[in-house]
């Protein structure tokens, strides 16, 4: 059994256009993928794709207009997207844990850091404030804060945003999670800081045992801190698989786009892709979403395109893969 | 008037900029000398409050220095009578990171780019529209997009729609403020494509502030590493790239994650934190989380010293091999 397993999921918002009339944006649709325990698998995709949409779905947060269509997240087995709020909350921030993109607005600014550590911890069980406020510097001295003792003090304000980045991975890391799901949690920061976030989130999470599901921009951040990676347009995932495979031989066109228009590519050589407009979520094509940016679409794309087994673990939806071998050399 | 002269196109020296801000005087750019030639491009790069946007704002004239010049094409900025600041206004452009902030939402995205014709030239109508016509193929703007608001065009269509605007009055010096940071992947590789040209086909002299080192090595020439407001080390961007001799920049590259997962990197691990600019230390910026930090590193602020013609570290160990010191790990 999988450690958490998103099965053929949909979400749609439904709204009204300007003449009153119903209109249904359907952002995610059927995103399916699944993470072992102790893997770290980075999602990635533009802006709009979906991305944190899932995981939003994934922890119960969505909210009207967002409406849940169809699909099933298990987790350890149990259906995340079944359980009533209380239940929810039992997981939340325990078994699973979050890292969002904005330290300083995810912390409560009135209250010390040491105090939230303890707070979150007799959120879930019951322990005495002394045994939780030693495991508050513990976590504090685990992600890197010097002076720990006295810096769990502080209050939100007087920390830098590399600073408080940690202190949420120290949350987040404070009731022993068997998932911890990150939204970005480095955009902003500066790269040696970033690198100093990754390093330390990656390696307790592999002193932990736990799995990581790490959304972001950055190819690069995948490449080098990720086991797996799937790539999400348009609310599906169409293409995913190890690392190495995926990047070193992209077949999906999507997929081979967004690795041609890193910089290292376009110094090597590489024609820039043509970019397109982000998809119409109100109006998606027929057959496969990507045929209206594709460059190889062709009449056939206007059906459902299959799931293409490449190699072991490694699959893209498409009627057409053609793995670009070798895409990074 | 654009008569090749011997003088640098940009001469800055001793550049500085103090912030009054409530909590005291914040130092944002400390003394810094640098020289732009016709035609280059020159990156910036360094942490987020390095003073990169500010160095690049004292260049356009939007802020006016605590101290020291900027002489563009010999003259003293400072020195400007009216008229001429008129034509520097032409001569230097800008191009800043939000393209939804830098245009106007209720004019057309033709209207804008005219702006600085009508503004800062004496052309007439004619040859305004024929400024724009050409202006427009070489961004590769349709011409169709001109009639349209800001709102009904892509992020990448408007960085464009800005970058025609800054070239249009045919500017000597272009500012480039993170131009791409704020666009998708796929967007960002055709404004960057684009600036390449542009570079190759007029020769515009480019200041390029960046925090990304792979678009930095792309579009450069030179490059400049900024850290707390001082320039730490300058360079050829192949040079640089190749061997960076002071520790900073050797964290900051050993930190660029390449897209490829199988090049192996040498990773120099920082710890420790960044000093605040509103209490800067007395000795090296960078001795807080320098690895192959000494004693004397926290007494003197070290100088930035030229290694040969090309290259200036501001390192008292700039001699030592800190190459092997600097702990890399694979
Ligand atoms: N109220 C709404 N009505 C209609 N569509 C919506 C609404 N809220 C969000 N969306 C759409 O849902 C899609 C999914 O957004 P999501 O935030 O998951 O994107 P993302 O992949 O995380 O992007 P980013 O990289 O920018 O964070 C987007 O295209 C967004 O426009
Ligand atoms: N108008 C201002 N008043 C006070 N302080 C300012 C002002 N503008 C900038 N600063 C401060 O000056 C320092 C340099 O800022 P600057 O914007 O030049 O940095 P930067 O290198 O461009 O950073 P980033 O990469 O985040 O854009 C920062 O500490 C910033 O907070
Ligand atoms: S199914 Fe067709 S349109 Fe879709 S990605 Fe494959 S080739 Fe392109
Ligand atoms: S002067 Fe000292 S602290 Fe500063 S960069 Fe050089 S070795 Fe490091
Ligand atoms: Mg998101
Ligand atoms: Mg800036």
């Amino acid at each position: 059994m999988s450690l958490l397993s998103i099965e053929d999921l949909h979400v749609h918002f439904v709204g009204e256009d300007r003449l009153g009339r119903p209109v249904t944006a359907r952002a995610l649709n059927g995103v399916s993928l699944t993470l072992e325990q102790g893997e770290r698998l980075g999602l990635v995709g533009e802006t709009g794709a979906g991305k944190s949409l899932t995981v939003q779905a994934l922890m119960g947060l969505l909210r009207a207009p967002a409406r849940l269509v169809r699909g099933r997240a298990l987790f350890e087995g149990v259906d995340l997207l079944a359980l009533d709020e209380a239940k929810l909350n039992r997981l939340r921030g325990a078994a699973i844990s979050m890292v969002v993109q904005s330290p300083k607005t995810s912390l409560d600014p009135v209250r010390r850091i040491g105090d939230q550590i303890v707070r979150i911890q007799q959120a879930h069980a019951p322990v005495s404030r002394a045994q939780a406020w030693r495991r508050a510097i513990d976590l504090l001295e685990k992600v890197g804060v010097a002076d720990a003792e006295r810096r769990a003090m502080a209050y939100p304000h007087q920390f830098s945003g590399g600073m408080a980045q940690r202190v949420l991975i120290a949350m987040a890391l404070a009731n022993r999670p068997r998932l911890i799901v990150a939204d970005e949690p480095t955009t902003g920061l500066d790269a040696t800081v970033q690198a100093q976030v990754l390093d330390l989130l990656t390696s307790l999470v592999r002193e932990e045992g736990a799995s990581l599901l790490v959304i972001t921009h950055d190819i690069g951040v995948v490449a080098h801190y990720c086991d797996k990676v799937a790539v999400m347009f348009a609310g599906v995932i169409v293409e995913s698989g190890p690392v190495e495979q995926v990047f070193g031989a992209p077949a999906h066109p999507y997929t081979q786009a967004l690795l041609a228009a890193t910089p290292e590519r376009i110094e090597a050589g590489g024609k820039a892709p043509r970019a397109g407009l982000p998809p119409n979520l109100r109006a998606l094509p027929e057959g496969c979403v990507y045929s209206d940016r594709c460059p190889i679409a062709d009449a056939s794309c206007r059906t459902e395109p299959p799931q293409r087994l490449l190699a072991l673990g490694h699959q893209a939806l498409c009627h057409h893969v053609a793995p670009q071998r070798e895409a990074l050399a | 008037m654009t008569e090749p002269s011997q003088a640098p196109l940009l001469e800055v020296s001793g550049l500085s900029k103090v912030f009054e801000t409530p909590a005291g005087p914040l130092k944002a750019v400390n003394a810094v000398d640098f020289i732009l030639r016709e035609g280059e491009a020159l990156g910036l790069v360094g942490e987020s409050g390095s003073g990169k946007s500010t160095i690049g704002r004292l260049v356009l004239r939007l802020l006016e220095p605590s101290a020291g010049a900027v002489r563009f094409d010999g003259t003293d900025l400072a020195a400007l009578p009216p008229e001429a600041m008129r034509r520097l206004r032409r001569d230097v452009q800008v191009v800043f990171q939000d393209p939804w902030a830098a245009l106007n939402p209720r004019l057309t995205i033709g209207y804008q780019i005219e702006e600085p014709l009508r503004l800062h030239t004496s052309l007439s109508a004619a040859e305004r529209a024929s400024r724009i016509a050409e202006i427009v193929e070489r961004t590769r703007l349709s011409a169709a997009l001109l009639a349209r608001h800001p709102a009904d065009l892509s992020g990448g269509q408007l960085q464009r729609a800005c970058i025609a605007r800054a070239l249009v009055t045919r500017p000597r010096l272009l500012v480039l403020d993170e131009p791409t940071s704020s666009l998708d992947l796929s967007v960002r590789a055709g404004i960057l494509e684009l600036l390449g040209e542009l570079k190759r086909d007029l020769g515009v002299a480019t200041i390029f502030i960046s925090h990304d080192l792979g678009t930095i090595k792309l579009i450069c020439d030179r490059v400049m590493v900024l850290y707390l407001g001082t320039v730490v080390e300058t360079g050829t961007t192949a040079e640089l790239f190749a061997a960076p001799r002071h520790p900073y920049t050797m964290a900051l590259m050993s930190a660029h994650l390449s897209p490829d997962p199988r090049q192996r990197r040498r990773r120099i691990l920082l710890r420790g934190e960044i000093p605040s600019p509103l209490n800067l230390p007395g000795g090296c910026v960078f001795a807080s989380r320098c690895p192959a930090s000494l004693e004397a590193c926290h007494a003197q602020r070290p100088p930035l010293v030229a290694l040969d013609h090309a290259r200036s570290v501001a390192c008292l160990r700039a001699g030592d091999d800190l190459a092997s010191l600097m702990g890399a790990h694979t």
